[in-house]
């Protein structure tokens, strides 16, 4: 960073110094990044397209793996479901999200301060757990609910049974509709109330106000969220295979899996299966891109700007009413279940004194020598992942978003395409580009640790950027007509600034990493345990009182982080401006 | 904890004896003069990775344990996993040459001959097998794998609902429309048994047999030890499942039980062996001693397992396999059918 700013200070101030003198040390940067971006992102994924027209045994060029791809509609079926699928948690995870970031940025409803720990605590819990949770609830006969429904009314039929397309979207929605929350709520907080009073004074009602003002400033952030969690919902592989293949609805990470599986491994086919997946998604990150790109407006300016509370009257209660059922059914019901099968004998005798005991954390922290070690690896890989993707990707940012540098949109084009690879698809690049030699990486942690850094890339690359696309470069140019160089404001204004966009940054990769499944499940070696793979591990055996025990450990490790992070950065530092 | 202390006290009790014997052993194994050889080689490896699929976690670290105890200064390194993605990771590690695995358990005869086919297999003749009991010496292959479990395949039933003259009787009986959306199988695209159960399943029966299933809308696990699991929580009912977990609930008090089907239970043997390239070959091939021993058949009988030898006690949970009727399913049968048998599992089932 040093070495970049300093030469661009002296190119963007000193415009008359010979081009061709600036030219070497700015370039270095920019190949030191690009060879980066090259390792982590472009030879995995060059890897994967290469293979997937090769022959797998002569290596020569083929389209047979495509025919094989497309050969049974059952796999055609996978790849329409996943879309179906993805679009239908979109639509859910909106209609949870919305209203609620509304609700807690603009309006008086009433705990908005408990919303925001939900939130938090929805962001913290990992999808597989909340399904783990979801199937003792709505299992379609052993099920708590069912249970509840059959004990009450006497009624020997069901109500839910989570083992079906709405469960798995279901439950899908209520771990990844964080995300749509926390980008909406900070759009949410930044219409200034100004544009709305000038609506209002030009003799707009409320209504029209919402329609004409507040809506569209706010559509980007919930467009670019939602695709963003279309993505992401795709590509995750712990809840279909908890969910999907009980309630026998393919999805494409199932079906790669599948492929994997088979003997000998069909690689080539897998590779092929998954490029229209990567089509599909490149082409949406391009939308989303452009749809990020029409947002014009600069949002934490030099100037005050007012943010009014709308005062809701009666309708506050309703809207509370609404949140605490979105954080009943997304958060507090299935982690409270998780806890109550963590200190359960057997977990379907549900909360009872003799049910009691505290042998399944015995077990998994004192006993049980493979989960001990999980959790010391999860932490650690997540932990080292976040601090490289972070560093990497604020330098990034900051040249891209200051255009120092000739062609960084090439760098930052790079650093968003790992969003265009699921997971699972990744890792099978990761493996084939790293585990031969002379890398040999296969075993150790490290080809966990690079995979996660480029899978979290995105989120570290958005995270930074919009932390530095917020600050209004004005303020850098007030420093720089005093008289300080670059280096001067970067140090005294764009630092202080982004120090809790960094660590939210951190914190919002560390979390998912530290619970990471969909890369891990192919890269984990014989000597590295993670615990998010253990826990699919414990759960295919039915070990579901240690399985909780063990997550619920996790959660618990995780949300001290957090709270930490409460007591460093301030109490919204994840919610605010950070990630718009 | 009272139902275990229980039967921990019972199993205690009657092989008390066998224990006692093996844990005073500990120090000093009988120790053949090859074996005390690979001891010493192994001592000095320090270590070996061991992938199995052929039990549940508990009990192969266990196993792990009781190997480490009887020779001090080598540790296991235990990964359970399925038997899909143990031989994805190995293949993939031959791939690239990386190669961790020492000792390789499965019950996927496919997974055997295409490693041998690889020429991927440590050649090594274990003392130890000529103590096998005779019916399992078959599933050896001579220098490349020898049977390291046995798993007979029956049907579990919750006994707390499924009530005494409501109990299945044979495999037909799973798609009895009785029992519509309370049946449990596993997905042979990831359980190897699965896979030569529903093989087995298709050469008694036809293929008719899964078409009546689907209709019964059974809930397709991972692994089959998933479905012992579904049948404990009430979940599922009646359950295609490995005996021996079922077993080992029923002791513990869980409302559980054994149905040995009258057309037969399918009895799985596993395998194991040491990969080519294994990084501690020494300790793996001791590793593969210990499994064929005396040592480790007592052991296996003292969990209530099947012991592999002749000269082993009588398990303490369930039965002999003389006790009831039982079939194997034919290796080349298992070889040239399994990939048909998967695709045609997901066209019926779909998934």
């Amino acid at each position: 960073m040093n070495v970049s700013t300093d030469a661009l200070g002296t190119t963007a101030s000193g415009g008359r110094v010979s081009r061709l003198a600036m030219f070497q040390p700015v370039m270095l940067v920019w190949v030191a990044l690009a060879a980066i971006l090259v390792f982590l992102i472009v030879a995995p994924m060059e890897e994967l397209v290469v293979s997937s027209f090769q022959h797998a045994d002569t290596g020569d060029f083929t389209l047979e793996n495509y025919a094989a791809a497309y050969s049974k509609p059952r796999y055609i079926q996978a790849l329409w479901n996943t879309l179906k699928m993805g679009a239908a948690v979109v639509a859910l995870a909106i209609v949870f999200a919305v209203p609620l970031a509304w609700a807690v940025a603009r309006t008086d409803m009433p705990g908005r301060g408990f919303m925001r720990l939900a939130m938090l605590g929805s962001f913290i819990s990992p999808p597989y757990l909340s399904a783990i949770g979801w199937i003792l609830l709505a299992g379609p006969n052993a099920g708590w609910i069912n249970k509840a429904w059959q004990w009450v009314t006497g009624d020997p039929g069901r109500i839910v049974n989570v083992f079906t397309f709405e469960g798995l979207v279901f439950v899908m929605a209520s771990n990844v509709f964080f995300l749509i929350y926390i980008f909406t709520h900070s759009a949410f907080e930044m219409v200034n109330s100004e544009m709305e009073d000038s609506a209002n004074i030009l003799g707009a009602g409320p209504l029209r106000t919402a329609f004409k003002v507040t809506f569209p400033l706010i559509l980007p952030a919930i467009l670019g969220s939602a695709i963003i969690t279309f993505l992401i919902s795709i590509a995750l592989y712990g809840v279909p295979a908890l969910i999907s293949i009980p309630a026998r609805y393919p999805v494409v990470v199932i079906q790669l899996s599948e492929f994997f599986g088979n003997t000998p491994i069909q690689l080539e086919v897998a590779a092929a299966y998954s490029i229209p997946l990567l089509l599909i998604t490149a082409v949406l990150l391009g939308l989303q891109r452009l749809v990020l790109r029409r947002r014009t407006h600069t949002t934490v300016t030099g100037k005050g700007g007012e943010r009014r509370i709308v005062k809701l009257g009666a309708w506050r209660w309703v809207m509370f009413a609404y949140a605490m059922i979105v954080a009943l059914l997304t958060l507090v019901a299935p982690t409270f279940v998780l806890f109550v099968a963590a200190f359960s004998k057997v977990w379907t005798r549900g909360l009872e004194w003799s049910n009691l005991t505290f042998r399944n954390f015995y077990y998994i922290v004192f006993e049980h020598s493979t989960s001990q070690q999980a959790i010391v690896t999860s932490l650690a890989v997540g932990a080292a992942a976040a601090s490289v993707a972070i560093i990497l990707a604020l330098g990034i940012a900051y040249i891209v978003q200051r255009r120092l540098l000739p062609f960084a949109g090439a760098l930052s084009f790079l650093a968003m395409a790992p969003f265009v690879v699921p997971g699972i698809v990744l890792a099978i690049g990761f493996f084939a580009a790293y585990a031969p030699p002379p890398f040999a990486l296969y075993g150790g942690v490290s080809i966990l640790i690079l995979a996660f850094i480029t899978r979290f890339l995105p989120v570290a690359y958005t995270a930074s950027a919009a932390g530095i696309r917020a600050i209004h470069p004005e303020m850098e140019e007030a420093v720089r007509s005093l008289g300080g160089g670059r280096l001067t404001a970067v140090r005294h204004v764009v630092a202080p600034l982004l120090k809790r966009t960094l660590f939210a940054g951190w914190l919002l990769i560390f979390i998912p990493a530290a619970q990471e499944l969909s890369t891990a499940i192919f890269l984990i070696g014989p000597k590295t345990r993670l615990v998010s793979v253990l826990v699919l591990d414990m759960s295919e055996e039915g070990r579901y009182e240690h399985l909780a025990a063990l997550g619920c450990v996790l959660l618990v490790i995780l949300a001290l982080l957090v709270w930490a992070g409460f007591k460093i950065a301030g109490r919204d530092f994840m919610l605010r401006r950070d990630a718009s | 904890m009272g139902m275990r202390g229980i039967a921990a006290a019972l199993a205690a009790a009657i092989f008390g004896m066998g224990l006692v014997a093996s844990t005073g052993a500990s120090a000093q194994v009988q120790m053949s003069d090859g074996v005390k050889a690979l001891y010493e080689a192994a001592k000095k490896e320090r270590e070996l990775t061991w992938v199995t699929s052929q039990s549940n976690a508990e009990y192969a670290e266990d196993v792990a344990k009781d190997f480490s105890r009887l020779y001090p200064g080598v540790t296991v390194n235990m990964i359970r996993t399925t038997g899909q993605v143990q031989f994805q990771r190995l293949t993939q590690e031959m791939k690239s040459n990386t190669v961790s695995v020492d000792a390789y358990s499965t019950y996927e005869e496919t997974h055997l001959v295409e490693l041998k086919k690889q020429n991927a297999i440590l050649n090594f003749k274990p003392e130890n097998a000529a103590g096998l009991a005779d019916s399992l010496k078959q599933i050896a292959e001579d220098g490349y794998w020898y049977p390291t479990a046995v798993s007979p395949v029956a049907i579990g039933i919750n006994t707390k609902l499924v009530p005494a003259d409501q109990e299945p009787k044979s495999w037909p009986d799973l798609y009895d429309p009785k029992w519509k959306g309370q049946v449990a199988i596993g997905h042979p695209g990831f359980s190897g048994s699965a896979g030569v159960w529903v093989m087995a399943m298709e050469k008694l029966y036809g293929w008719d047999y899964m078409e009546k299933l689907a209709k019964n809308e059974p809930q397709i696990g991972r692994s089959i030890v998933d479905s012992v699991n579904l049948i404990l929580s009430g979940e599922r009912k009646v359950a295609m499942v490995p005996i021996a977990t079922v077993l080992e609930s029923e002791s513990k008090g869980q409302p559980v039980k054994v149905i040995y089907p009258t057309d037969g239970t399918l009895v799985l043997g596993g395998s194991s062996l040491i990969p080519a390239k294994a990084p501690h070959p020494n300790a793996a091939k001791l590793f593969m001693e210990y499994l064929m021993s005396k040592e480790h058949s007592e052991f296996t009988a003292g969990q209530g397992r099947i012991p592999l030898r002749g000269d082993a006690p009588k398990p303490t949970l369930g039965m002999p396999l003389s006790a009831y009727k039982n079939f194997v399913l034919p290796t080349e049968h298992a070889l040239s059918n399994v990939n048909r048998i998967k695709e045609k599992f997901r066209d019926t089932f779909g998934i």
